[in-house]
């Protein structure tokens, strides 16, 4: 007896599974069907609780009926399977209409349209962007963000209650940074400076410094680079970075069209430090230049 | 009162000067790509397209050598010259000249020298792109390589038409920018 209702047992197991995967492949397909365009909420307090559910960031489309390059975002961005599948698992989509909800507008400082703007589960704007942008650049965003921003949001909220806390504002330039977000980083660590920690600690405000002059690389921008990398050498002029800080020093030279300078730089990394390998990295710049 | 008569009549002059101006730019500029960007300063279309000529061409081919020109008048409703100096901003590269039209001479002239698909009299929210070597005689500039109206519609004909004579962009990702610190 034991023996037959095992057998029987296993039998509606193997129909029980055969049924579950059935299922499983039903349900898979339409939810595929259902992913052929995002789901916008309209609501952003609503959409904010189901990014902090979640764990994903947001972004805020600012639309109108006037507008009629939202109208090509319609037909021509928002349509395309790859954003739509990436942005399905990363991010909550929230639509505000541009004339419906003015404390929205001026809370994010929309200055036109259309304006998206990209924050934590919390709404904090991390990063945004005005004007039309093409389907492969929206999706190359969505997916630079992780899958789970649990920790920049823990940091948001450290930082909503006390806006200056140096480790809160550090870390979330480090994780802004890791993502690419370079000049939204760099806004963090700007702040992290002025804090008394940094002010005591010469090794942190290098780091600091010598960070932000990477994320102004980044962000082709030779000339604050280039400022910040001075200010490393003659603030910090034992630093086991020197190696590298010179060698970025020409990178930003060179990006600010300032050739000469640039030369002077790659060429003292390779004089003083010629078995480094930033100074193989300099003989190949100055061929550059 | 004299004054302001003849601060009036130097605009005057200025204004009807702006087709002539745009032409010897144009001609000092040969050996360059040029592209002749006819706007309105508040039309959403017109602005959208604007911007998009900034992020896409200009901020993505930061060392191409490409002359544009900008030329600002009063289509829609609501236009007026207050709006120029905002404007300007949506294109801010170096490579970028900017014109009021207060009369649309320049409108007027490509609606009626130059392809066009609008009805009546006036060319607007549309882009001229010409080669290197065009020079603009009494005719219409020659080597015209691309055109496209609306800006936005026909836009990668002209993203195309870059990419054919340039290359792939040096900038191959769109620049978002970070929030002002007082939001952050």
């Amino acid at each position: 007896m034991v023996s037959l209702r095992s057998a029987r047992s296993r039998k509606w197991d193997r129909r029980g599974i055969v049924l579950a995967v059935l299922l499983a492949v039903f349900a898979g397909s339409l939810g595929r069907a259902e992913e052929t365009e995002i789901r916008w909420f309209k609501d952003l307090a609503e959409a904010s609780a189901a990014a902090q559910k979640a764990n994903q960031p947001m972004m805020i489309d600012f639309w109108a009926n006037w507008c009629g390059p939202c109208k090509v975002m319609d037909a021509e961005v928002y349509n395309v399977p790859e954003l739509v599948s990436s942005f399905g698992e990363k991010m909550v989509g929230v639509r505000i209409h541009f004339d419906l909800q003015p404390e929205m507008v001026r809370k994010y400082n929309v200055p036109a349209l259309p304006y998206l703007v990209f924050t934590d589960s919390l709404g904090t704007e991390l990063m945004h962007h005005r004007g039309l942008i093409e389907a492969e650049d929206l999706t190359a965003v969505v997916k630079a963000f992780p899958a789970d921003i649990s920790e920049i949001n823990r940091l948001d909220r450290i930082l909503q209650e006390d806006k200056n806390h140096f480790a809160s504002l550090r870390k979330m330039g480090q994780k802004l940074r890791a993502i690419g977000f370079y000049e939204s980083s760099n806004g963090y660590y700007g702040r992290a400076l002025k804090q008394n920690e940094a002010k005591k600690d010469s090794n942190v405000r290098e780091g600091l410094l010598y960070e932000m002059a990477l994320n102004s690389i980044e962000l082709m921008d030779g000339k604050t680079a280039a400022t910040h990398l001075e200010k490393c050498l003659k603030d910090f002029p034992k630093s086991e970075r020197r190696t590298d800080m010179l060698l970025n020093l020409g990178r930003a030279y060179a990006l600010d069209e300032k050739k000469d300078k640039a030369k002077k730089s790659f060429t003292s990394v390779i004089s003083d430090f010629p078995q480094s390998p930033a100074a193989a990295q300099a003989r190949e710049l100055l061929k550059t230049l | 009162m004299a004054l302001m008569v003849m601060a009036t009549a130097g605009a005057l002059r200025a204004q009807e000067s702006v087709l002539s101006e745009l032409k010897a730019q144009f001609n000092k500029d040969k050996g360059a790509l040029r592209l002749v960007v006819l706007v309105s300063p508040t039309c959403p279309e017109c602005v959208g397209g604007a911007g998009w000529i900034q992020d896409y061409v200009l901020k993505r081919y930061p060392n191409l050598p490409i002359k544009v020109y900008a030329i600002w008048y009063e289509m829609y409703p609501g236009d007026s010259p207050d709006d120029f100096p905002a404007a300007q901003k949506l294109m801010p590269d170096r490579r970028v000249t900017h014109w009021w039209d207060q009369k649309k001479t320049v409108g007027r002239w490509f609606h009626n020298v130059v392809p066009t698909n609008v009805k009546g009299e006036i060319q607007w929210d549309a882009y001229y792109l010409y080669g290197e070597n065009a020079t603009w005689t009494e005719q219409q500039p020659a080597s015209l390589l691309t055109w496209g109206r609306t800006i936005l519609k026909d836009r990668k004909k002209l993203t195309d038409k870059v990419a054919e004579l340039a290359g792939p962009p040096t900038v191959p990702v769109i620049e978002l920018r970070a929030p002002s610190s007082g939001q952050q």
